[in-house]
């Protein structure tokens, strides 16, 4: 009873019933009734308001010391991911457009529409804006690709997605170098620098391997949305939408 | 869902306010109950403290299927037996904070709580016997005999919070009741 409590009427009733023919009874439920005292008795201190006060600062400043941390580690993440593949990626990049150019210089060119195509002026700049609005839309398919993938899903297993990715990717790489330069013979100085950008996000996709697909996917996805790249194509979208209504518009526009 | 979950889901979400509100609702109880615990007004300090930090940070963790009370009674009673698993020893008004990693500061209640009346009458003098007797009792036996006399809390609820069945409550209970008035025997005896 004294563990189990009280409110049990039945039960009570019994107890006394019994108590009144147990002397022994009688005894251990006199000495539960002291224990039941001593307990009631028992007080505990009091804080006083300014007391109160001091613990609620207290508390405040280890609330601030966890949201900062909490911060700094979303930072920290982000900065150690970038810090690392960037400077591995570069390299990389280096290299690559190196061996670009290199072949460019050995290899003849290639007899393509765009070279009779530049003869004009209003034909380079149909060209080279057609070339690069499609050049960005496609790499704007293929980054909605990336990022709307959920890196859990990619556990190391080779995937067929992930191997059609890497070759667009590989694909629109090929066309950068191209691309860029007509784009600076142009002074189209943003969207150049739209496809230098573009360009480090499709070597890290081209650079996906089925050991560390989550990861990698995870690092694309935080530089896509820290560079705000989707914004950036769209923009540029829009403005080329202009400028297909008065090709003279050309230089206006890219003054914005 | 009842207003208090509905801070629960604010606060998760980074309202600091809604946390606030919920500390202040809560923070009475859970000193009381670290207090007889701990039986030291430091330790109890640093123990509550400790208690809506642990909450803070696991707020998204709480699923609302039992009160908010009932939630932060595990997590005092959880963070003080791991305190005295991992430390060996039982922590008595020690002026060493619990979490070594918590900054040193001198107990914003030592100072009250000395000069409260109750600390110079008859309330002091029990209390300080009732603590040394619940000292004698194990981390178990002494969160049971606490949640069961000073929480008034029924045996599933006490077995909902230490993750124990409610006959494993009634055993622990059993011996810590059998313990204690051994230890206040000659206490009973006197009053």
């Amino acid at each position: 009873m004294l563990c189990l409590g009280r409110g049990d009427e039945k039960l009570e009733n019994n107890l006394e019933e019994h108590l009144a023919s147990c002397p022994e009874c009688t005894a251990e439920h006199k000495r539960a009734e002291q224990f039941r005292t001593v307990i009631g008795d028992y007080t505990r201190p009091e804080p006083d308001p300014a007391a109160w006060k001091r613990w609620d600062e207290r508390l405040e400043r280890n609330l601030d010391a966890i949201d900062r941390e909490r911060v700094d580690k979303r930072r920290g993440r982000f900065h150690h991911l970038w810090s690392i593949r960037l400077g591995i990626l570069s390299s990389a990049a280096a290299i690559f457009l190196l061996g670009i150019a290199t072949g460019r210089l050995v290899l003849p060119p290639a007899d393509t529409v765009e070279h009779v195509a530049e003869s004009t002026p209003v034909m380079q700049f149909a060209l080279t804006g057609t070339n690069s609005r499609a050049y960005i839309d496609r790499s704007k398919l293929l980054i909605l690709g990336v990022t709307q993938t959920d890196p859990a899903r990619y556990g190391g297993a080779a995937n067929s997605n992930l191997d059609r990715m890497k070759r667009i990717a590989r694909e629109l790489l090929d066309e950068a170098p191209g691309l860029k330069e007509r784009l600076a013979d142009r002074q189209e100085y943003r969207m150049y620098a739209l496809v230098s950008e573009l360009e480090i996000i499709l070597l890290q996709i081209a650079a996906f391997d089925e050991e560390n697909t989550r990861e990698q996917l995870e690092l694309v996805q935080a530089g896509v949305e820290h560079k705000s790249l989707l914004f950036r194509i769209n923009l540029e979208n829009l403005v080329a939408e202009t400028q297909t209504a008065d090709p003279y518009l050309a230089d206006t526009c890219n003054g914005l | 869902m009842s207003d208090s979950h509905d801070l629960i889901r604010m606060a998760a979400r980074g309202d600091r306010r809604a946390f606030r509100i919920l500390v202040d609702e809560h923070k009475g109880r859970v000193f009381a109950l670290a207090y007889d615990l701990t039986g030291s007004v430091d330790d109890a300090e640093d123990l509550s403290q400790e208690v809506f930090l642990r909450a803070y940070r696991s707020l998204g963790q709480f699923r609302g299927d039992s009160a908010i009370a009932t939630w932060l009674h595990t997590i005092t009673v959880r963070i003080w037996i791991d305190m005295n698993r991992s430390a060996g020893v039982r922590v008595r008004n020690s002026s060493d904070p619990l979490d070594e990693n918590m900054p040193q500061e001198s107990s914003a209640f030592r100072a009250s709580a000395a000069d409260h009346p109750e600390t110079r009458t008859e309330g002091s003098f029990i209390r300080g016997y009732v603590n040394r007797a619940l000292d004698a009792l194990s981390p178990r036996e002494r969160s049971v005999f606490t949640l069961r006399f000073f929480e008034e809390q029924k045996l599933a609820e006490i077995g909902a919070v230490l993750s124990i069945s409610e006959g494993a409550v009634k055993s622990h209970l059993f011996n810590a009741v059998r313990k204690m008035r051994q230890e206040l025997a000659f206490l009973m005896e006197a009053l």
